[in-house]
């Protein structure tokens, strides 16, 4: 009997540690210029409240490595004042995190050991030098997105503990157990087309940055996350349009990806023109993402407006959970 | 696009629950133990009774096992061994009561003419059929022969044999005195049978 043809079917297409997504009851978004804070309801998938406040700029720095949280008192009368605006809810927490505390890796290999444990070794070892920090320190969760004959394509997250724990603490004051912790453009994804026949681009630019993510053939390809600083809408246009322009050559090039549709989404958000100077730019069609208004429910007129700019990662969150 | 990835560490129902059922672990564990200290110590302390009571039991066996040797060490001697062989006789009869000394004493006198004396008077041979011994002396050697034809035609002896025959030296200067060992069987009030 040939072992070696039974041995792909016997391992498991997913890590056993892995389980679908489950939605939390609760989320908040830290981002360094503003706060965002949901109720979902987990049986209608829809946002139940919603509120976002201004996060004073200097309390919060992301990045993977070095303290994130300059004043965690005033992270923290934030979060309250959130949680005040949405009123009091039970359930587990969900964390949307800034892009700059998780390294992503897209890691490709011949083969993955059976077990769970083997798997995340191997993968540990294998991000061990994109991360700044010892592996040990990382906290790491993988996905298989990919695999063939001969060829696996992993996507590992990898954050350090510390640093998580920061964010963690803040929210779970708040009375909650987190069970979801993400990057805010991981949170985006669902919103794309899996089955799209051409290659997609995700933009997603938040303050201090932007996020590139490439996705092919019904998996992510290249994820690229580039801080940045701009002052004026003028100076963040220029370098989300040159960033843009060079994802669109690389994935010409490297990825061989023809981009059918790119999609974007800004917070805080700017004026169309901005948009459509941005299409100029790059002489392409620029689609917005914009929470969808079968997510809003209950929602009144202002938490409606602020969940079409805001709220693109909660309506992702609920079309992952649906 | 569906996503499966999760940095949250969602705490197993272990951990979640280790905390809260710590503290009527430790209690119940703490009861447990203090149950088993104390069920040891109350072994320990019987097991030390039993055994200091099993020593005093062997200390008194060993007593009366050396108490036994000597008993028996002074029963193999001679003198006692023919008494204990008498006694167990003399017991046999008491045990039988068909054996009446002095009845055979009587017989034995009717027996002796005027002129012969019982010296002595002796049992041998085994229990149910008890050999008598005489030891007698006669003034001359024909009360002697009296004595024995007596004997010999006694219903109550039979088998008489002679062991010794001698003379002995009377009371009166130049008297001699005929002396006789013999031995016969008792026949009357012997059952044929041992008990």
């Amino acid at each position: 009997m040939r072992w070696a043809r039974l041995e792909p079917r016997a391992r498991p297409l997913r890590p056993s540690k892995m389980k679908e997504m489950d939605l939390p009851a609760g989320v908040y978004e830290v981002q360094s210029g503003f706060l965002m804070g949901a109720r979902l309801s987990k049986s209608r998938r829809q946002v139940s409240r919603l509120a976002v406040r201004e996060f004073e700029p200097g309390a919060l720095s992301a990045a993977s490595c070095l303290s994130n949280i300059a004043k965690p008192e005033a992270l923290s009368e934030t979060l309250h004042a959130l949680e005040a605006a949405l009123g009091s809810g039970k359930g587990p927490l969900g964390l949307l995190i800034p892009d700059p505390v998780v390294r992503v890796g897209i890691l490709e290999f011949e083969t993955l050991p059976g077990s769970a444990k083997d798997q995340e070794a191997l993968i540990q070892w294998k991000m061990k030098p994109l991360l700044p920090f010892p592996v040990e320190e990382a906290r790491l969760s993988y996905e298989i997105l990919h695999q063939e004959e001969g060829r696996v394509e992993v996507m590992a997250l990898a954050a350090r503990n510390s640093i998580l724990a920061e964010y963690e603490t803040s929210v779970e004051a708040l009375g909650g157990e987190i069970n979801l912790v993400l990057p805010a453009t991981l949170a985006l994804l669902p919103l794309l087309d899996e089955n799209a026949g051409q290659g997609e681009l995700l933009l997603h630019v938040w303050p201090g940055g932007l996020t590139a993510v490439v996705v092919g053939g019904g998996r992510i390809r290249m994820w690229r996350t580039q801080p940045a600083q701009w002052d004026l809408p003028e100076e963040c246009l220029k370098a989300v349009g040159q960033e843009t322009a060079r994802i669109l050559a690389g994935a010409q090039d490297h990825l061989r990806l023809e981009i059918g549709r790119i999609c974007l989404c800004v917070r805080p958000p700017v004026p169309e023109e901005w948009v459509g100077d941005l299409g100029k730019a790059i002489a392409r069609e620029v689609q917005v993402l914009l929470a969808d208004d079968a997510c809003a429910g209950s929602l009144s007129t202002e938490e409606r407006e602020l969940l079409r700019y805001f709220g693109a990662p909660l309506a992702g969150l609920l079309g992952n959970a649906a | 696009m569906k996503v499966y990835l999760n940095l949250a560490v969602t705490p197993s129902r272990r951990e979640r629950y280790a905390l809260a059922w710590a503290l009527p672990a430790f209690v119940v564990a703490l009861l447990v133990f203090v149950y088993l200290a104390a069920a040891t110590l109350h072994d320990f302390r019987r097991s030390r009774e039993v055994r200091s009571s099993l020593a005093s039991v062997q200390a008194k066996d060993a007593n009366f096992r050396a108490r036994e040797m000597e008993l028996r060490l002074a029963l193999q001697r001679p003198k006692l061994r023919q008494m204990i062989h008498e006694t167990k006789f003399v017991n046999q009869l008491i045990d039988q009561r068909q054996f009446s000394l002095t009845e055979l004493t009587v017989k034995v006198s009717k027996l002796l003419p005027f002129n012969v004396k019982l010296n002595g008077l002796g049992l041998a041979g085994p229990d149910s059929q008890p050999e008598v011994q005489f030891a007698v002396m006669g003034k001359s050697e024909e009360a002697i022969e009296s004595f024995l034809n007596n004997l010999e035609d006694s219903n109550d002896f039979s088998n008489v044999t002679i062991k010794n025959q001698g003379f002995q030296a009377g009371p009166a200067a130049g008297a001699e005195q005929v002396v006789l060992v013999c031995t016969a069987r008792y026949l009357t009030g012997i059952p044929t049978s041992a008990p």
